[in-house]
C-alpha cells in the first residue's frame, strides 16, 4: 500500500510517518485477527510448489473453509 | 555458538559481531545481550523506582486522606516495569537458559497451520487475548470487600512472583517439548499415575470453573430485559458474522469484525427502546429460566460447526477486549476517581463479609484467581502459544509480560470498584436473604426510618444527631412485608405490578441494610448509599442523594429495573465503570449505555469461555471413554459426540442450577470453590514445572517455583480444610449441611424455609464433596511429585523429556520493540533467510 504523498511539500517527513504508522497497524490488526493467512498461504504455497503445474492452489473461499473446520480451539480463559 | 565453523558473512560492524550467535552455515539465529548501563538509563529506571514508591507509600502508608486511583495504575505499572527487567530476566539467565541455536516448534514442523512461526507482537497479541477474560474483572471487585489495599498488594506482588512466572516457565517448558499439553507433561515428567490424576483433576476443576463464570452472566441478567437483549443478539450478530465469511466474503476478517462491532453497539442502544417496550416484560426471566437458556445455548455451541459461531465470536471479543481496556485505562487516567473504599476494611479480619464468606488469609488469594495467578493459563501457554513461539528467547516477553498486562485488567477492575461508596457497593454484592437478615437487626437496633415527599426512605441511626421528628422506629412488621414483596416479585409468573413491589423493597431493605454492616468506609464512617446526581435547578453541579432514593436513581440512570442484590461482581463493575465513562464520554445520558456496553463485553468473555471449554473438554471425554468403547474416539460420530456434550453440559449446568437456586446467593457460596479450583490448577501447574526444573539439574534455583507454590499450596489447602472442617456456618460446607439437617428434623418450618433448608442440604453436600475431592486430588499430585524429586535427587537422574536440540536457522528479535543490533541483524538475516521463513513479516 503506497501513500500518495507529494514529494515537493515541506511536511512530506510528517506524512511519511503517518502512513507508517498507518501501515503498521494495519499489518498488526491483520496479523492478529489471521486476515493475511490467505496471503501467506499463496507465498507458501508458490514456495512449495513454484515450478510444479499440476498443484493449484486453494481458492481463497476453500482455504477458509479448509482453514476454520481443521482449526484447533484455543481453551479459552476466565 | 560463534562462527568459528564457516567464515561469516560479515555483514555487521565488527563491534556489533561480537554480539551476533551465527548457526554452522553462518546465518545469524539470536543476539547475546547487548545493552548496557549508561548514565540516562540509570537515570530512567531511578525514576521509575521512585514514582512506583511515592504510589505504594500513598496507597499503603500514607493515611487521613482519600487517595486517587490513579495512584493503583501508577504503583502497578512501575512496580511490572521493574519486575520484568530485572526479575523476569533473572529467571531467564539462571532457570530457562533459553538457547536461540535451537529451533522452536514452530520453526521445526512450520506447516502453516498450528506450528506457524508468528510474529513476536501478534503472538503477544494472541496469547494475551487467549488468557485474559472475566476473571480479572470479577474477582477484584469481589475482594474488595476487604479495602482496596489487600487486593491491590496481591494483584502487583502476586503477578510478578507467582502469575506470570507461571505462565512463563509453563510456556518455556511446553515450547521445549514440542508445544506438549500439562496433562502430557505432567506424565512424562511424574509418572503415568500422578500425570492421569492430574488430568482429572483439571477436567473436574475446569467444570466448577465454567459453572460460576455463567452464574455470574445468569446474575447480570436476571430480572434485566435489556441484557438479556443485548446479550441474546451477540449470539444472532455472532451467526450473521458466520455465514458472511463462509458464504459471502471469506477471509475478510476485519471488514467482518468491524460490521459485528457496529451491530453490538446498535444492539445495545435497541436494548434501551425493547427494555421501554411490551416485549420488556417477556425478557425479564428469573436466575433458573436463564440458566436452562446457557445450558441449551452451551449445548448448541458445543456442537454447531466451529465456523457458525465460535469463530466468528472469538473476533467480536478480541475485538471488543482491547477496546475495553483502553477505555477503562484512559476513564480512570482522566477522571482520577478517588478510593471510596476503607484502605482495609474490618471483614479483612473476620468471616463476617457478605459477598463471600472468609478471612483475608487464605479468602483473598482463592477470590482474586485471574489476574495474581491463574491455573488456567497453564492450558493456554501449553497449548497454541508455545507452537508459534520464533525463538526461545522471546518467552519472557510473551509469558511474563502477557500475564502482566492481565494484571493490569484487575488493578482497574479494583480501582473502579471502589470508587462507588461503600453502601452502593455491599447493596449490590449482598444476597437478598442477607438483606433481610441485617434489617431485622435494624429493628433490634432501634433503626428509625423517615419518608420522604417522594416517597423514598431515609435511614437514621438511634445515635444521629439530626433525627427528624417525623421518623418512625423501623418494625418487624415493615421487614416482613418487604420480605414477602421480594418474593412475590421474584417468583416465576409474577405480575409487573409486583415486581415494581418487588424493586421498590429491595431498594428499601437494602438502604436499611447495608448501614448493620460490621464495616466503615474511607472516612471511618457506617456506609451508607450514596449517588451523585445531576442538579436539575443548577446546571454542572451535582446534588447528593442517599439511602433508597440514590439506590432507585442508580438503577434510573443505568436502564436497569433494580440494581440491589446483583452479585457476581459484573453488575458492580459495570455501574462504576459507567460512573467513570459519562463524566468523559456522553454524561448522564449516556451512562445506561456505558453500564450495558460493561455488561456485554463481560457476558461476551464469559460465553466464549463457556462454549470453547465445553467443546474442548467434550472431546477429552470423548477420548477418556474411547479407551473402553472405541467408537468414541471417532469424533464425527453425532450419537458420541452429542452425549459426550451432554455429559459436559450436565456437570457444570447442573452446579450452574445449584448456584442459581442457593438461598444464601450462589456466588457467595460458590465462588470460593471457583477460586480454590482455578489456584489449584495452578498448584498443579506449579509442582510440574518445580518437578522439571529439579530434574533439570536446577536444584538451587527451585525456589523460583517453590516460593509461589508453597504460598499457593499453604492458601488453596488452608481454605479447603475451612470449607470442610470449619465448625463456623458462614464458612463450613459441612457445618451448614449439618444445621440445615436439625432445621429440617426440628420441623415447624414454613414451607419457604422447609424448601431452602432442603436445598441448602442439596447444595452443601455437593460443595463439601467436591472441596474434598479437590483437596485428595491436589494432595495425591502433590505427593507423587515429592517422589519424584526425591528419586531424581537420590539418582542424580538429569533426564528430561525435552525434544533434543536441533540447530535453528531462523532469527527474529526477542526485545518488543527491537534494539539497534537486533534490527540490523533482522535485515542481513532477511537477505540469506530460507524464504520459507519469511511469510508474516512486516512489508
Amino acid at each position: 500500500m503506497t501513500v500518495a504523498a507529494s514529494s515537493h511539500r515541506p511536511s512530506r517527513t510528517l506524512v511519511d510517518g503517518v502512513s507508517r504508522v498507518a501501515r503498521a497497524v494495519r499489518w498488526y490488526v491483520r496479523e492478529l485477527l489471521g486476515a493475511a493467512a490467505y496471503d501467506h498461504y499463496l507465498e507458501r504455497f508458490a514456495l512449495d510448489h513454484g515450478d510444479d503445474d499440476s498443484h493449484q492452489p486453494m481458492t481463497e473461499k476453500q482455504y477458509w473453509r479448509q482453514r476454520i473446520d481443521e482449526q484447533p480451539l484455543d481453551a479459552r480463559c476466565c | 555458538m560463534s562462527a568459528t565453523t564457516a567464515p561469516p558473512a560479515q555483514h555487521q560492524p565488527s563491534d556489533d559481531e561480537r554480539f551476533i550467535i551465527r548457526n554452522k552455515e553462518g546465518i545469524p539465529v539470536g543476539t547475546k545481550p547487548h545493552t548496557t548501563w549508561k548514565p540516562w538509563k540509570i537515570a530512567l529506571w531511578g525514576v521509575i523506582a521512585l514514582l512506583g514508591g511515592t504510589g505504594w507509600y500513598i496507597l499503603a502508608v500514607m493515611r487521613g486522606e482519600t487517595v486517587s486511583t490513579l495512584w493503583f495504575v501508577v504503583a502497578a505499572v512501575c512496580t511490572y516495569v521493574i519486575a520484568y527487567r530485572f526479575y523476569a530476566l533473572f529467571i531467564q539467565r539462571k532457570l530457562m537458559r533459553p538457547d536461540d541455536t535451537n529451533a522452536t516448534p514452530a520453526e521445526r514442523i512450520n506447516n502453516g497451520r498450528d506450528y506457524d512461526l508468528t510474529d513476536r507482537r501478534v503472538l503477544y497479541g494472541h496469547h494475551f487475548a487467549a488468557i485474559a477474560g472475566a476473571g480479572p474483572l470479577v474477582g477484584p471487585v469481589l475482594a474488595a470487600q476487604m479495602g482496596y489495599l489487600p487486593g491491590t498488594i496481591w494483584i502487583i506482588v502476586g503477578v510478578c512472583l507467582a502469575g506470570a512466572v507461571q505462565d512463563m516457565l509453563v510456556l518455556f517448558i511446553s515450547m521445549r517439548r514440542g508445544g506438549r499439553s500439562l496433562g502430557q507433561i505432567a506424565r512424562d515428567e511424574i509418572g503415568p499415575i500422578g500425570g492421569t490424576i492430574a488430568i482429572v483433576a483439571i477436567f473436574v476443576m475446569l467444570m466448577i470453573v465454567l459453572a460460576v463464570l455463567a452464574l455470574v452472566c445468569v446474575n447480570a441478567m436476571t430480572g434485566s430485559p435489556w441484557s438479556v437483549f443485548s446479550i441474546g443478539c451477540t449470539i444472532i450478530i455472532a451467526l450473521l458474522m458466520g455465514v458472511y465469511l463462509r458464504f459471502v466474503r471469506p477471509g475478510r476478517v476485519a471488514e467482518v469484525s468491524i460490521i459485528g462491532f457496529v451491530l453490538l453497539i446498535f444492539s445495545i442502544i435497541a436494548g434501551n427502546w425493547v427494555a421501554q417496550s411490551p416485549i420488556a416484560d417477556a425478557l425479564t426471566l428469573t436466575g433458573t429460566e436463564l440458566t436452562w437458556a446457557v445450558m441449551i445455548y452451551g449445548f448448541c455451541a458445543a456442537v454447531l460447526p466451529v465456523w457458525l459461531l465460535l469463530t466468528p465470536r472469538d473476533y467480536l471479543s478480541t475485538f471488543m477486549k482491547v477496546g475495553t481496556i483502553v477505555i477503562l485505562a484512559v476513564g480512570i487516567v482522566l477522571v482520577q476517581p478517588l478510593a471510596r473504599t476503607a484502605a482495609v476494611s474490618e471483614f479483612a479480619g473476620n468471616t463476617a463479609g457478605p459477598v463471600f464468606a472468609g478471612a483475608l488469609f487464605p479468602f483473598l488469594f482463592i477470590t482474586i484467581a485471574c489476574g495474581a495467578l491463574s491455573g488456567m493459563h497453564a492450558t493456554v501457554a501449553s497449548g497454541t502459544t508455545p507452537k508459534m513461539i520464533q525463538k526461545e528467547s522471546q518467552t519472557r516477553m510473551i509469558g511474563y509480560a502477557g500475564m502482566l498486562m492481565e494484571s493490569f485488567v484487575a488493578i482497574m477492575a479494583l480501582a473502579a470498584a471502589v470508587s462507588l461508596s461503600t453502601g452502593t457497593y455491599f447493596a449490590m454484592n449482598m444476597s437478598t436473604a442477607g438483606i433481610i437478615k441485617l434489617d431485622t437487626a435494624a429493628v433490634d437496633a432501634g433503626v428509625l426510618i423517615d419518608t420522604t415527599e417522594t416517597g423514598d426512605i431515609t435511614v437514621y441511626l438511634p445515635d444521629q444527631a439530626d433525627i427528624p421528628s417525623s421518623a418512625t422506629t423501623l418494625t418487624a412488621d415493615q421487614v416482613t412485608k418487604w420480605s414477602s414483596d421480594i418474593a412475590a416479585g421474584t417468583a416465576v409468573g409474577a405480575s409487573a405490578d409486583a415486581k415494581a413491589a418487588a424493586n421498590e423493597a429491595k431498594a428499601a431493605s437494602a438502604a436499611v441494610a447495608v448501614t448493620q454492616l460490621g464495616v466503615t468506609d474511607a472516612q471511618g464512617d457506617k456506609p451508607r448509599v450514596e449517588w451523585d446526581e445531576d442538579d436539575p435547578a443548577n446546571p454542572g453541579a451535582t446534588i447528593q442523594l442517599t439511602d433508597e432514593a440514590a439506590l432507585k436513581q442508580i438503577a434510573e440512570d443505568v436502564g436497569e429495573p433494580s440494581i440491589v442484590s446483583r452479585t457476581g461482581g459484573a453488575p458492580t463493575l459495570a455501574v462504576a465503570m459507567a460512573n467513570i465513562l459519562h463524566r468523559i464520554f456522553g454524561g448522564k445520558a449516556m451512562m445506561s449505555f456505558w453500564y450495558h456496553f460493561a455488561v456485554m463485553f463481560e457476558a461476551l468473555f464469559i460465553l466464549s469461555a463457556v462454549d470453547a471449554v465445553t467443546r474442548v473438554t467434550r472431546f477429552q471425554l470423548a477420548d477418556a471413554i474411547g479407551n473402553w468403547i472405541p467408537k468414541f474416539r471417532d469424533h464425527s460420530w453425532r450419537v458420541g459426540s452429542w452425549l459426550c456434550t451432554a455429559i459436559v453440559v450436565a456437570a457444570w449446568g447442573s452446579l450452574l442450577l445449584m448456584g442459581v437456586t442457593d438461598p444464601n446467593g450462589g456466588i457467595q457460596t460458590l465462588f470460593p470453590l471457583f477460586g480454590i479450583a482455578n489456584q489449584l490448577i495452578a498448584a498443579i501447574a506449579l509442582m510440574i514445572v518445580t518437578v522439571v526444573v529439579i530434574r533439570k539439574g536446577y536444584v538451587k534455583w527451585s525456589w523460583i517455583p517453590l516460593i509461589p507454590l508453597a504460598w499457593d499450596v499453604s492458601t488453596t489447602f488452608t481454605a479447603s480444610w475451612q470449607k470442610i472442617f470449619s465448625d463456623n456456618a458462614a464458612l463450613g460446607y459441612w457445618k451448614q449441611f449439618s444445621n440445615a439437617r436439625a432445621l429440617i428434623d426440628g420441623g415447624g418450618l414454613t414451607e419457604t424455609a422447609l424448601a431452602n433448608a432442603q436445598a441448602t442440604v442439596r447444595n452443601t453436600a455437593i460443595q463439601g464433596t467436591l472441596s474434598i475431592l479437590f483437596l485428595a486430588m491436589a494432595a495425591a499430585i502433590l505427593v507423587a511429585s515429592v517422589i519424584r524429586v526425591i528419586t531424581a535427587l537420590r539418582s542424580g537422574d538429569t533426564t528430561t523429556s525435552e525434544d533434543p536440540h536441533q540447530e535453528s536457522a531462523f532469527y527474529a528479535p526477542s526485545t518488543f520493540l527491537g534494539t539497534r543490533v537486533e534490527k540490523s541483524v533482522e535485515r542481513e538475516f532477511e537477505a540469506v533467510a530460507d524464504p520459507k521463513f519469511l511469510p508474516h513479516r512486516r512489508s
